[in-house]
């Protein structure tokens, strides 16, 4: 589903923020990808869907090589939710929020509704359709942007810390829906439970590199590599 | 800067308003959007010297906040901020504009106080309409009607985006602004000479934000343009009330009723 072969990504300013990191995601699987703060889990669920592209190496998604031509294409295929609602949620109402990107896509209007219905029920919030989006509560802000990615009905989920700001019920509410969506899911998180309860397969990244990568009771129950890629072991495992 | 969070909340007080049911709420918002140009540009039509013919237009705001069920001082409250404008504005005609255009009760008025007084009464009356149409209409309502009037894709997404994110903006300046308190105790406000990093800091975290809603934009198609939904349809009474108030107010207008009144009465 997804292939990432030898990438490198720098910033303008010369900083590189990744270098050589590889690997793979197969259809239907849900992926954490972990690593301490700037270790460039962000960078590379940007890089995947173009915002930042690769100086070096290949991104491509069901075969579909990540270039400047096919972005388009490509960010149907893969949706980003980003780790702050409000930087994705900007209409004057959640319908609006959510019909954005079908009809930036040119969907009928007919065709909009009904996607913006199918993702609001997937995430059991149509309740909400006409509430304005800065209104919302944390844990309803995070699920209408969750809402507002699937109404592209993209193969491919990439989410950027999706459950910072949640208490703990909106944190627990969240997981029971990613766990129902049957969608291949590359999560980027500090949410070690979460990667270890709702993912099969882990990648730590430490300073830009790929440090570790398997199944994840295999590597984040490893105390000592934990502790090298500047993470703990995750709080269930602790007590 | 101590009443930030107040100002969060006023700025949403005019969207709670809006969502109302009333006979004016329920009208359609392209209606509501003719009628209120409509009565801005009669208004400031007036001659600055005929204050007798602006003074029944002083109806429509009373009549429609009546109809409309709009308390009167969240709207009072923002037409404050408007008024010294004005008033800084029209002051100048009181001092060089002093010919006596009539007395009253033995008092001799000037054409410059005149024109003062009609300049305070129009922006009263113009600020008061749109601030009516903002109480009895959603912003997503008037974003969509704007864009149905052809006005560019551009300055549609400016307003939305001003008005979405003002809030997000006001509550980081008082993230910061809590934060610089709290290391700084002895100060009710920021120092001048902190101002500068104050809102520069402010201003460098608006880019960032900036920067993440484009690439979250970008990242669902976005490529430049987009559409609102419009399901809102024109009916029989939205027809009546723009014909009606149109005749109305194109009456009221080109009839000075005040006028009319004091020869009537023989004032």
């Amino acid at each position: 589903m997804l292939n990432i072969e030898n990438i490198q990504v720098e910033y303008p300013d010369g900083l590189k923020a990744l270098t050589k990191v590889s690997l793979n995601v197969e259809k239907g699987q849900n992926v954490a990808v972990v690593g301490a703060n700037g270790a460039g889990k962000s960078t590379l669920i940007l890089s995947i869907v173009g915002i930042m592209l690769p100086q070096m190496g290949s991104i491509s998604i069901d075969g579909m090589r990540v270039n400047k031509q096919n972005l388009r294409e490509i960010r149907k295929k893969a949706g980003v939710v980003f780790q702050n609602p409000d930087d994705q949620l900007f209409m004057c109402n959640v319908y609006d929020d959510i019909a954005f990107g079908p009809r930036n896509y040119k969907f009928t209007e007919a065709q909009t509704d009904e996607r913006v219905w199918a993702s609001l029920a997937a995430l059991g919030v149509e309740h909400l359709a006409e509430r304005s989006s800065h209104k919302l509560s944390g844990g309803e802000k995070r699920r209408i942007a969750i809402a507002a990615v699937l109404a592209l009905q993209p193969e491919l989920l990439l989410l950027d810390e999706p459950t910072s700001f949640l208490d703990p019920k909106a944190r627990r509410k969240l997981i029971e829906t990613f766990t129902e969506l049957p969608l291949t899911k590359l999560i980027a998180t500090h949410d070690l439970d979460m990667a270890l309860d709702l993912c099969e397969k882990v990648i730590v990244l430490k300073e830009g590199k790929v440090f570790a990568e398997g199944v994840p009771k295999e590597i984040l129950l490893n105390e000592e590599l934990m502790q090298e890629s500047g993470l703990e072991l995750p709080l269930s495992c602790k007590r | 800067m101590a009443h930030i969070k107040n100002a969060v909340r006023d700025l949403h007080t005019l969207e709670d308003l809006a969502a109302g049911t009333t006979v004016i709420h329920r009208l359609h918002p392209l209606v509501k959007i003719i009628t209120t140009l409509l009565y801005i540009v009669l208004v400031i039509s007036f001659n600055r010297y005929n204050l007798s013919g602006l003074i029944p237009f002083v109806f429509y705001p009373v009549i429609l906040m009546a109809l409309a069920e709009i308390p009167y001082r969240p709207l009072f409250y923002r037409l404050l901020v408007a008024l010294p404008f004005a008033f800084f504005a029209g002051i100048s005609n009181v001092f060089f504009d002093r010919e006596v255009a009539l007395y009253l009760g033995g008092m001799a008025f000037s054409y410059g106080f005149i024109a003062f007084v009609s300049l305070l009464l129009k922006t009263f009356l113009t600020v008061m309409a749109v601030l009516i149409l903002a109480a009895t209409t959603s912003l997503s309502q008037i974003s969509c009607q704007l864009a149905r009037l052809k006005v560019p894709n551009i300055l549609v997404m400016q307003i939305i985006m001003t008005y979405r994110y003002l809030g997000v903006l006001i509550h980081e300046a008082y993230t910061m602004f809590t934060a610089y308190i709290l290391r700084s105790p002895q100060h009710k406000v920021i120092k001048m000479k902190d101002m500068g990093s104050f809102l520069g800091g402010l201003l460098l975290r608006s880019f960032d934000r900036a920067d993440r809603l484009y690439a979250a934009m970008k990242c669902r198609g976005f490529g430049g343009s987009f559409t609102i939904s419009d399901d809102a349809v024109v009916k029989r009474a939205d027809w009546f009330y723009l014909l009606g108030l149109t005749a109305i107010l194109l009456v009221l207008r080109y009839v000075n009723f005040s006028v009319w009144l004091g020869n009537s009465l023989n004032i």
